[in-house]
């Protein structure tokens, strides 16, 4: 009897210790065969191949706020409260939406994870390490570049730009706390990332969805543009069209179609887009405002491809350049291109090198054949003329705004922007004054509780 | 002394007639000479009931004669006397005995209800007879103190002693069958197999199941043969008519003031602009329609009111009770056979259940087969095998409709006046997605892009299949008298396959195939071929587990010991897919290729850029768990009994580091049987009292999380600009998360008094969760503006009280059971996510949110301070003043919110009742809840002018002055404000108490006597009528809701049916 239950305990001891040591391994089954760490390369890949992660996060509010749409007073009203204090330039939010900064720190913490993970990745091959780390860097520019758009002073180029910037955040660890940094720095650290980019993106990539060394090069022409150093843009704006310069030409496009533009089109070099449905570009709702409509020409097909009748003479939206809903083209293009060259040559006193660039694009823009180039008597007519042919080509592009704050530093360009408020019974006003603070959006609210970093004042 | 005194006071004399007289004494004993207290003894006239010690006393007038014993748990019996016998009456139970020896099981080892410290509840078969359904769960709710259903979420979810998560995913109480979590279909279990239902409510009950009690578990055990050694048939038949929702019960606007409506906004120029806009998506009224015709004279003005007249008096609600819906019909089939003797036991069933759903294209059928056979190998070794195979089919329409229908094109629900079926019986069109006049106006010969509701629900169908099986061994050896070794292993498999099949005809494909329809020139070319859409997916489910387990007795007079330990593992892989083909051929079953990466440009780019939808996925789940659990349990004296248990599990869950995966639990128990206390025996009154006392922890299992981020490889949504193979951060590294943790604490007191005429039990319980997996706020700066975190604590309080009564006279018995359960719970720690107003006010109380202090489901609305006296706007209070500022009402801080409470009932229960006499039982239960609140739908104007969504709350709505005294629905007013009609909505105006009786079920059971004209005594019939979600007794809110429900409630269903045993 004893010696019976002895052997018991034997037996259960030895049972019990091998159920131990081998049940560590049977643990170690991952529970999904979907979710991973990001362990390979191919997993980095697919990370930056994530569209509505990488190339939807730019932040909506860009477009918010501009004078190119209106809305009626049902519609506004029927929005959301913090939709109608954005449209209003309330000073005052209801609560500051974190839907946008948090989109592009979102895209942020992939590439940062990206760029972490390279470094532990044991891999030969070594041109695709390239390709990703250029991608990383690249979209971490970027989506800086668009946030201090949305969340930062202008720039001023040539000044100190003490200004409050924003926060530079480098690793993906959540404890970590980041200060906002200086305006000067942030540009600084936005044209490392793009010229880093630069060189390590290859020449030719597979998709439109990810960046080339002249997505990188437009890039880099844009954020000069605004930075208002204008020699650079247009250097980099020439590297960008020695690789490729092909136009699309409105004669071949489908103008009445809802969507005329073709997906990934051959004049567009980089897809990125808005978050679909951000804030108020509801294109059932917009109208264009009759102002801009009535720059195009009859002979300008943009007229037709852009826009449609909504019936009461009121104009709608259908040019979107992604051929998507309700967000705007946030990525880089050929026609911008081209009129950053045409401004930039002219600001540097080469104008007629700087014409024959617009007269270029135009041409492909016009009925066949229709297009006359004006004459100008001074540089300034002809900057005025470039100025607004850019505001005609690149609308819904995320260029408006920034454009609104860049030409507000100069006295002869600057723009009040106004909002009318129809009940039925009366009408009323709102007006937006160059330079104002509200050019400059509310860091959400959350972000300055929890960040602990300093809001902007408004 | 006094036991003899209080036998006298007990004693009932009838009659004590004037001449000779006998004294006829004796003694009713059951099969195991217990002593029968309250049997009624009956010479002619003469009656007499038998004391505690089963003694009785007649004087009767004849020296000879009979004498009838009967009682309401034994089989009446005939006895011959003769004076001056001393007669011993042995009696046999009868079927319908109540008290019998309740045996826990808990999954692990079965408790004599003596010895057990926990909280256990059983429902025996008898009770779980009294309702017909489909599915056994069914049968238990407000059958069980403690075990609540909460039926406002699409699946209705389950709580037992309240909840113990802030997630909903982690909500399920774990369900055992016989020995082993089930992981198949709930609705695989044919509920005549199941013998009875134990619900385990506290930690010594339940923490042998460790880190997947915490919710609670309930263990259902299946029927093994009776005692009779020869073989037993048993059979039945049911049938059960479930009556077709009301869908009036909803509240809509009729069709006569949906016009009115619309007349008013079409004077006010509301479609002006809209009508002008030819938008494709965008759909307008007949009404609108027919009012432009008549300004645009297309149509005269008579003939116009003519039409407006037919609308009114038409509402598409009528067609579809009509046509759609129907009394649904369950047939139920159910036979076994089993056996016993020395060395088998076995039992086998087979099932089938047929049942038209309510809904005209839904059906489905059950198939069950079950086995269980337990070979006695010898002395000492059992073994024992169950099969279970499962066979179920289920057809629906992919393309039902529920109501409202919802019409798309910007609207959310059908105009009311929409005719589905036309004169002729023929499915009529309605406006669908696109405006039907631009449909008209398409020039391109495109496929038919109208929808007829009553055609379309036929032009598609999903048919499901499922196989299921289930197979058990159980090897049992018995080293000695003290020493048992339990080896148990188990295998669960089913297969599920799904067929949706959209025809050339459904709308599903036909707008499918327009959308994807290019027209060049006049000229088509088509992405997606002509033909049906036929979608496939598959579910495969395979589950391992094993179990070795050690049990130890030491069982002398004193002292009993019992210890159970062993390990056991689970493994259960579930792989799922998908396909899907296009221009299928339903005859010839062959299929078209089509082109997934190119972003389509789609007709008149009416759909934007879009890639054909690919429906091709492959997933593959797995979890493993090891566990290694213990159990002790002491009696002495036969009074007193401490228990315990730990377990410690392991699971695999992803990315958590190796240390950190085993996570102990533990509970310890004692319980003390005070009526078995020398000085308690002394109190007759009571027989039976004790007191028990638990506390220990379970636990919940939930979140993935790592030292790493985690990704998922995810498919591309359509309308995305590349196919590749992509993959999103889903979670930030956290590798500090842990398994949430319960801890419970239990004081039960049990009694039975007055010969247990009256017993019952009392329990309260307090239970604590913690580290309850919540999201936490980060800085949005970090990519994430939640992340989870174990931040959260909650608190259930609240007691279980139970009582029953045995209330007998010869063959006529009734038996109440009465119970209340309480259960409160606080939110004690959440560092969540604060809104403002709005997110706590909308949809008030059927989503969880916790919030400090507050229970998880809190009613909130705004203060409301009745409607303007002349204008018919509806007020709050904003910054302690009267305000119509809605704006900023609906973002005022909680504080300023009015609370009222929970919105899960607080309080609940059921009255039981149960009537026998000779042959017949009648039974009803009535079942209650009390302290909640619920939040009722009301008109929105914005909803109605924009979406078509109405309610029937506009017939009440402010007109004129004085009208604010007698509503507090406010005018109609244009244009429409949303948030006027948000916080109307939203205010204290629509918030209502939710306490409600209902008479729950009724049953009518008949069981004739069949000796009488049949030779065999053997044969057993019983006829049974049934009736479920009978009616509302009683409901404190006026507006005709029942807070249980979101949508329309359960209907009512009658089923009859029939059961022979041989």
């Amino acid at each position: 009897m004893k010696c019976k239950k002895f052997n018991i305990l034997i037996f259960v001891s030895i049972m019990g210790l091998f159920a131990v040591t081998s049940c560590e391994k049977y643990l170690d089954v991952k529970p999904d065969s979907t979710i991973s760490t990001p362990q390979t390369l191919k997993d980095l890949r697919a990370m930056l191949d994530n569209e509505s992660r990488i190339n939807q996060t730019y932040p909506g509010l860009l477009e918010v706020g501009t004078d190119d749409y209106y809305l009626n007073f049902d519609q506004i009203t029927s929005q959301y409260q913090l939709y109608q204090d954005f449209y209003f330039w309330k000073r005052e939010l209801i609560n500051s939406g974190t839907s946008s900064w948090q989109a592009s720190f979102g895209t942020i913490l992939v590439a940062n994870v990206v760029l972490e993970s390279l470094e532990k990745i044991a891999s030969s091959d070594i041109s695709l390490k390239t390709e990703l780390s250029g991608e990383a860097h690249f979209v971490r520019g970027l989506c800086y570049y668009y946030l201090a758009l949305v969340y930062c002073q202008t720039y001023k180029y040539g000044k100190e730009n003490n200004q409050l910037g924003l926060p530079i955040r480098l690793g993906s660890d959540s404890n970590v706390k980041v200060q906002r940094s200086s305006l000067e720095k942030t540009f600084e650290f936005i044209i490392a990332e793009l010229k880093l980019a630069r060189e390590l993106l290859p020449e030719q990539v597979a998709v439109k969805t990810r960046p080339s060394k002249a997505a990188a090069c437009a890039a880099l022409a844009k954020v000069y543009l605004y930075m208002q150093d204008y020699q650079n843009a247009e250097k980099m704006a020439l590297e960008v069209y020695d690789k490729s310069n092909v136009l699309l030409d409105f004669n071949k496009l489908d103008i009445q179609s809802n969507r005329p533009f073709p997906a990934l089109h051959d004049e567009m070099i980089y897809l990125a887009y808005s978050v679909e449905n951000a804030e108020l570009l509801n294109e059932d709702d917009l109208n264009i405002s009759s102002e801009l409509y009535n720059l195009y020409d009859e002979v300008d097909l943009r007229k037709k491809v852009y826009f449609k009748d909504k019936g009461d003479g009121a104009k709608g939206f259908k040019g979107n350049y992604a051929s998507n809903f309700s967000s705007y083209f946030a990525g880089m293009a050929m026609d911008e291109i081209y009129l950053i060259l045409a401004e930039c040559h002219t600001r540097r006193g080469r104008r007629s090198e700087g014409l024959i660039f617009l007269k270029e694009l135009l041409t492909k823009r016009y009925q066949n054949g229709e297009y006359q180039l004006p004459d100008f008597t001074t540089d300034t007519q002809a900057r005025k003329y470039i100025l607004q042919e850019r505001r005609k080509e690149l609308i819904f592009r995320g260029v408006r705004w920034s454009d609104l704050k860049r030409l507000n530093l100069d006295k002869e360009f600057e723009t009040r922007l106004s909002r009318e408020v129809d009940d039925g019974t009366h009408v009323q006003t709102i007006y937006l004054e160059p330079n104002d603070s509200r050019y400059v959006y509310p860091i959400p609210e959350s972000v300055i509780v929890l960040g602990g970093i300093e809001q902007n004042t408004r | 002394m006094k036991k003899h005194i209080f036998l006298f006071l007990l004693s009932f004399w009838v009659s004590i007639a004037a001449k000779a007289q006998f004294k006829i004494t004796g003694k009713i004993l059951d099969a195991k000479h217990q002593a029968i207290g309250d049997a009624i003894v009956r010479a002619g006239t003469v009656a007499a009931s038998t004391d505690r010690n089963g003694k009785f006393e007649l004087v009767l007038p004849n020296k000879h004669g009979h004498i009838a014993v009967s009682h309401i748990n034994y089989r009446p019996k005939n006895v011959l006397y003769t004076f001056p016998d001393s007669l011993i009456v042995t009696l046999e139970r009868n079927e319908l005995a109540l008290e019998e020896v309740v045996v826990y099981s808990d999954g692990y080892q079965s408790l004599p209800k003596e010895r057990a410290t926990g909280s256990f509840e059983m429902i025996a078969n008898k009770v779980l007879n009294q309702r017909s359904s489909l599915n056994i769960i069914d049968k238990l709710e407000s059958t069980v103190p403690g075990l609540q259903f909460d039926r406002r979420k699409s699946a209705t979810v389950m709580n037992v002693r309240g909840l113990g998560s802030f997630s909903d995913a982690l909500l399920k109480p774990l369900i055992i069958l016989d020995n082993f979590p089930y992981e198949g279909e709930l609705s695989n279990i044919n509920p005549n197999d199941i013998e009875s239902v134990t619900v385990l409510k506290d930690a010594a009950a339940s923490s042998i199941w460790g880190a997947r009690a915490g919710n609670g578990v309930i263990v259902l055990k299946s029927k093994r043969n009776a005692e009779r050694s020869k073989g037993k048939w048993d059979a039945g038949v049911s049938f059960m008519v479930t009556k077709k929702a009301d869908l009036d019960y909803l509240q809509l606007m009729s069709s006569a003031d949906f016009i009115a409506v619309e007349q008013q906004l079409y004077e006010k120029g509301f479609y002006k602009s809209a009508l002008s806009n030819s938008s494709a998506s965008y759909l307008f009224s007949p009404v609108v329609k027919l009012l432009r015709d008549i300004d645009v004279g297309k149509i005269s003005k008579p003939e116009a009111d003519r039409q407006l007249e037919r609308y009114r008096n038409i509402n598409y609600k009528d067609d579809m009770e009509h046509y759609f819906f129907r009394n649904a019909v369950l047939q139920q089939y159910n036979a076994s056979y089993g056996t016993h003797s020395d060395l088998l036991t076995s039992r086998f069933s087979v099932g089938y259940d047929r049942n038209l759903a309510n809904a005209v294209t839904d059906k489905n059928n059950r198939f069950t087969l079950k086995s269980d056979l337990i070979y006695q190998l010898g002395k000492n070794l059992e073994l024992s095998t169950a099969f279970q195979y499962v066979n179920t089919t289920a057809n629906q329409s992919p393309s039902a409709f529920s109501f409202p229908i919802n019409p798309g094109g910007n609207r959310q629900a059908l105009y009311p006046y929409a005719q589905l079926v036309d004169e002729n019986q023929n499915a009529a069109a309605i406006a669908y997605a696109y405006d039907p006049d631009y449909l008209i106006g398409i020039s391109d010969p495109l496929l038919d892009w109208t929808m007829k509701p009553y055609k379309d629900i036929f032009d598609s169908r999903t048919d499901d299949k499922m196989d299921y099986f289930n197979g058990g061994l159980n090897l049992m050896y018995s080293f000695s008298k003290n020493f048992k070794f339990t080896g148990q292993y188990n295998i669960e498999k089913q297969i599920q396959q799904q067929q949706t099949l959209f025809t050339e005809d459904a709308y599903f494909t036909r707008n499918l195939i327009n959308q994807f329809t290019t027209s060049t020139n006049g000229l088509l070319t088509y992405g997606i071929p002509k033909g049906a859409i036929n979608t496939l997916s598959g579910n495969r489910m395979l589950s391992h587990r094993g179990r070795a387990q050690l049990n130890y007795e030491v069982n002398n007079n004193l002292h009993l010991l019992t210890v159970l330990a062993g390990a056991e593992y689970s493994k259960r892989t579930s792989e799922s897919s998908s396909s899907r083909v296009y221009g299928y051929d339903v005859n010839l079953k062959t299929s078209q290729p089509v082109d997934y990466v190119t972003l389509f440009q789609t007709y008149r780019g009416l759909a934007g850029k879009q890639s054909i939808p690919y429906l091709m996925s492959d997933q593959m789940r797995e979890n493993r768990f090891v566990s290694f659990f213990a159990n002790v349990g002491y009696t002495f004296f036969n009074k007193y009994t401490v228990s315990a248990s730990a377990r410690r599990d392991a699971s695999n869950l992803f990315g958590v580091k190796t240390n950190d995966r085993w996570n102990p639990l533990w509970s310890v128990g004692t319980a003390w049987y005070l009526s078995k206390e020398k000085w308690m025996q002394q109190i007759p009154e009571i027989n039976h009292l004790k007191l028990r006392w638990t506390i220990g922890h379970s636990g919940n299992i939930g979140g993935i999380t790592g030292s790493e981020p985690i990704i998922t490889y995810t498919k591309a949504p359509s309308g995305a600009q590349t196919t590749l193979p992509r993959a999103l951060i889903s979670a930030l590294p956290n590798p500090s998360l842990k398994w949430e943790d319960i801890r419970m604490i239990n004081y039960g007191l049990d009694f039975g008094l007055f010969n247990n005429k009256i017993s019952g039990s009392i329990e309260y319980f307090n239970k604590l969760s913690s580290d309850l997996l919540a999201t936490d706020l980060i800085d949005p700066t970090s990519g994430f503006s939640s992340m989870t975190k174990n931040v959260g604590k909650l608190l259930n309080r609240g007691f279980d009280f139970k009582l029953s009564g045995r209330i007998g006279h010869g063959r006529f018995s009734w038996i109440p059971t009465l119970f209340l359960s309480s259960s409160k719970n606080k939110v004690l720690e959440f560092y969540g996510n604060l809104s403002t107003g709005t997110t706590y006010t909308t949809n008030a109380g059927t989503s969880m949110r916790p919030l400090k202090d507050k229970s998880l489901y809190p009613v909130f609305s705004y203060v409301f301070a009745g409607l303007d006296p002349l204008n018919g706007d509806p007020q709050g209070i904003y910054k302690g003043q009267v305000s119509k500022d809605y704006r900023n009402m609906l973002r005022d801080s909680i504080q300023n919110l009015s609370y009222h409470g929970t919105a899960l009932p607080p309080y609940y229960g059921a009255f039981r009742n149960e009537f026998n006499w000779k042959n017949m039982s009648v039974s009803f239960n009535i079942s209650y809840k009390f302290g909640h609140y619920f939040q009722k739908e009301t008109i929105r104007y914005a909803s109605l002018y924009n979406s078509w969504i109405s309610h029937k709350d506009y017939e009440k709505r402010w007109v004129k002055p004085g009208d604010e005294l007698t509503t507090t629905v406010p005018s109609m007013n244009y244009p429409a404000d949303t948030n006027r009609d948000t916080f109307y909505a939203n205010s204290e105006a629509n918030i209502e108490k939710g306490d409600i009786v209902k008479l729950q079920d009724v049953q009518f059971s008949y069981a004739p006597d069949c000796s009488r004209f049949l030779s065999s005594k053997k044969l057993n019939v019983r006829l049974f009528f049934n009736a479920n979600n009978v009616c509302v007794l009683w409901r404190a809110t006026k507006s005709g809701l029942d807070a249980d429900f979101l949508g329309i409630p359960n209907a009512r269903n009658f089923t009859i049916g029939l059961n022979v045993s041989y």
